[in-house]
């Protein structure tokens, strides 16, 4: 998700990774995305931005942070001070512990991408000793949520450098991190129809069954494998420079293909067949057996 | 328009859909693979509006340490979760989040989900609202492509019963408001809804700024979330053979209750007998005593003597038979599926010889 400006402002950020504490890689899971647009459009109407609390897991070392989940916490930020709600985030922390436990404070998330004093404040208190991420440092994470531009989401750490000593509490210098998105396996499923409405001008989407999604996986290798061959006949022709990695890549796949005699293999798929249609069978026997049990039961207690 | 006021319950139109907001479904699914196998639950927070329940929130409950084995589903109405419940939504009141229990969700494993404590707990919640509904997340078969989350409401066949028999399901109950083992829970079509906010992050992710550059891969899918060949695997004996062995535990747990209507059948019987017994003597008795000019006993005494055994609740009967329906149904819905994969692979190997 960088962006190339994010390239320009990576190298304090390599100088910091040298003290081994700063978290190499941030992990961000897609539903902590999610919700954080969802605190967004709650906001209360005078609210620029909203802020909330990132909990996730460490990696032992300290080098890998993975962002699970978020809540919102309210606040009220003027041009002359910032108000947090500290209790409710420590309620609310505790409440979210009990039913993930795993997951611990990471850090936490603001829904504008401008950092100023206010979020060098937060930020101190987010990575404090008392009920901060100490000694590791807390992650924050500032996602464009305006609806008139697009969405982009950067990742920080803080560091006390440079900083006068009376002035410590509310000034940090934040550190740009590398994240990156990344979902769980049993996840793909769900994403992956939310995904599925993302072009739909009614933003909705239903669950389909499974032979309509075997249908659709289907007609979508059938399509992968036309752009396949239409891209690599036309290398053949000359009509387009071919490309090592594509070719290399392509060969690698075709590789796969298991060898077995064809024979055997069509008797496997009989016999294998042959089960599955039996196991069906099975459970149709159930099903009229119990269908039948219940038109007796209905009858004798009606006549009886 | 003058709508009766002091009729509260009216005021609340039935839905017909749910509509799940994507945060939501997202979040569901985190928590219920996070912890699957054991069965978990959470609370679902929305509004129904024009015959459509719109859920906008979800959290999860904590998983219950006190819960002894691994089969006690998860129970949302524990003394414990309402209290979270509780905790739960005075806070989140405080972020403007419509703080209206609409439901619950639960993770199933396998589609084993008809349980006493799923029914109490609907019912529980029907007390409140009576648009209640609960997804039912299938972990086992979501993990093989696609998601199976359903949603269900008790039916109004059940809900009847209930009221008449006073949760004890007699026979006569069932049968006279002919609620059978295939109508306990009714479905609601369930649709995903995207916020705009939501769909501008699905963009973002999918433009070609964001996919690695040096991963060929990448170049084919059209996009970064899209290609999902999950249906197309092949290993379908451990699903079928979990089905299948679930399928006989149910039919095992229905011969179990079957034995016992039986007993309390025979029993019955037995104790009618008696009385049939008794109300024969007692008649011939009754004619000596008339004779004889003494008091005559009545007829309808036998209630004082005999008392007959109460009838056991029918409702696991209906459980159990609902279960197997759902295991029966799954085999046949993966068979076809399978079987199609299974010809077209056959098909492909006929052309290659």
């Amino acid at each position: 998700m960088s962006t190339s400006s994010f390239l320009h402002l990576g190298k304090p950020a390599s100088a910091v990774m040298q003290h081994g504490s700063a978290p190499l890689n941030v992990i961000v899971h897609p539903q902590c995305l999610f919700s954080i647009l969802d605190h967004t459009l709650r906001r209360n109407e005078d609210q620029e931005r909203v802020i909330g609390t990132l909990l996730g897991t460490r990696s032992d070392d300290g080098t890998e942070i993975e962002i699970k989940s978020s809540f919102a916490v309210p606040h009220i930020e003027s041009a002359a001070q910032v108000e947090i709600d500290m209790e409710y985030h420590k309620t609310m922390y505790n409440l979210h512990h009990k039913a993930n436990p795993k997951e611990v404070l990471v850090g936490w998330y603001a829904t504008s991408l401008e950092l100023n004093a206010f979020s060098a404040l937060i930020q101190n208190f987010y990575s404090s000793v008392s009920d901060g991420t100490y000694p590791y440092p807390a992650v924050h994470l500032t996602m464009q949520a305006d609806p008139r531009s697009e969405i982009s989401v950067r990742t920080y750490i803080s560091a006390n450098v440079g900083v006068l000593p009376d002035k410590i509490s509310e000034s940090c210098l934040f550190v740009p991190v590398p994240h990156e998105l990344r979902y769980a396996e049993a996840e793909r499923s769900g994403l992956e129809l939310v995904a599925s409405a993302k072009n739909v001008e009614t933003r909705d989407t239903s669950i389909v069954n499974d032979i309509s999604n075997l249908e659709r996986s289907v007609e979508q290798v059938l399509e992968m494998i036309d752009r396949v061959s239409t891209y690599v006949s036309s290398v053949i022709e000359g009509g387009n420079p071919g490309s090592v990695a594509i070719g290399k890549f392509l060969l690698q796949n075709l590789s796969l293909a298991p060898k077995v005699d064809a024979e055997e293999l069509e008797k496997l798929f009989n016999s294998h067949l042959q089960d599955v249609l039996l196991v069906v069978y099975l459970s149709n026997t159930v099903k009229t057996q119990m269908e039948l049990f219940n038109s007796l039961k209905r009858t004798a207690v009606l006549s009886g | 328009m003058a709508l009766p006021v002091t009729v509260l319950p009216e005021l609340t139109t039935p839905v017909y859909s749910a509509v799940l907001d994507s945060g939501v479904l997202l979040k569901l699914t985190k928590h219920t693979s996070e912890s699957f196998p054991s069965t978990v639950c959470g609370l679902l927070l929305g509004l129904d509006a024009d015959s459509v329940l719109q859920l906008t929130h979800a959290f999860p409950f904590p998983a219950d340490s006190s819960a002894s084995s691994s089969d006690d589903t998860a129970n949302p109405r524990s003394k414990i979760n309402l209290r979270y419940q509780a905790d739960m939504i005075r806070l989140l009141k405080e972020v403007n989040i419509e703080v209206n229990p609409v439901g619950f969700y639960i993770s199933s494993y396998l589609g084993g989900f008809f349980t006493q404590t799923l029914v109490d707990s609907l019912v529980s919640f029907h007390a409140s609202n009576p648009n209640s509904i609960v997804l039912v997340h299938d972990v086992t078969k979501s993990s093989q492509g696609s998601l199976s989350l359903k949603a269900y409401r008790l039916s109004e066949q059940f809900l009847a019963a209930n009221k008449a028999s006073g949760g004890k399901f007699s026979s006569e109950a069932v049968v006279k408001h002919e609620l059978t083992y295939l109508d306990i829970l009714e479905e609601l079509p369930l649709s995903i809804k995207n916020s705009h906010l939501a769909t501008t992050l699905l963009q973002h992710l999918d433009s070609p700024a964001f996919a690695k550059k040096d991963d060929p891969s990448t170049l084919l899918a059209s996009s970064t979330m899209a290609p999902n060949f999950d249906t197309l695997e092949l290993s379908i004996d451990p699903y079928l053979e979990k089905n299948v062995e679930f399928l006989i535990d149910s039919v095992d747990d229905y011969y179990a209750e079957q034995g016992t209507f039986n007993y309390f059948q025979r029993q019955l019987s037995r104790e009618q007998a008696k009385i049939q017994q008794w109300v024969q003597k007692t008649k011939t008795e009754n004619a000596l005593r008339e004779r004889a000019g003494l008091p005559t006993v009545s007829e309808d005494d036998w209630q004082k003597q005999f008392k007959l055994p109460t009838e056991p609740s029918r409702l696991d009967n209906l459980l159990i038979s609902a279960q197997i329906n759902q295991y029966c149904n799954q085999i046949e819905e993966y068979g076809s599926v399978v079987s199609a994969k299974m010809f077209a692979i056959q098909n492909g190997l006929d052309i290659n010889n």
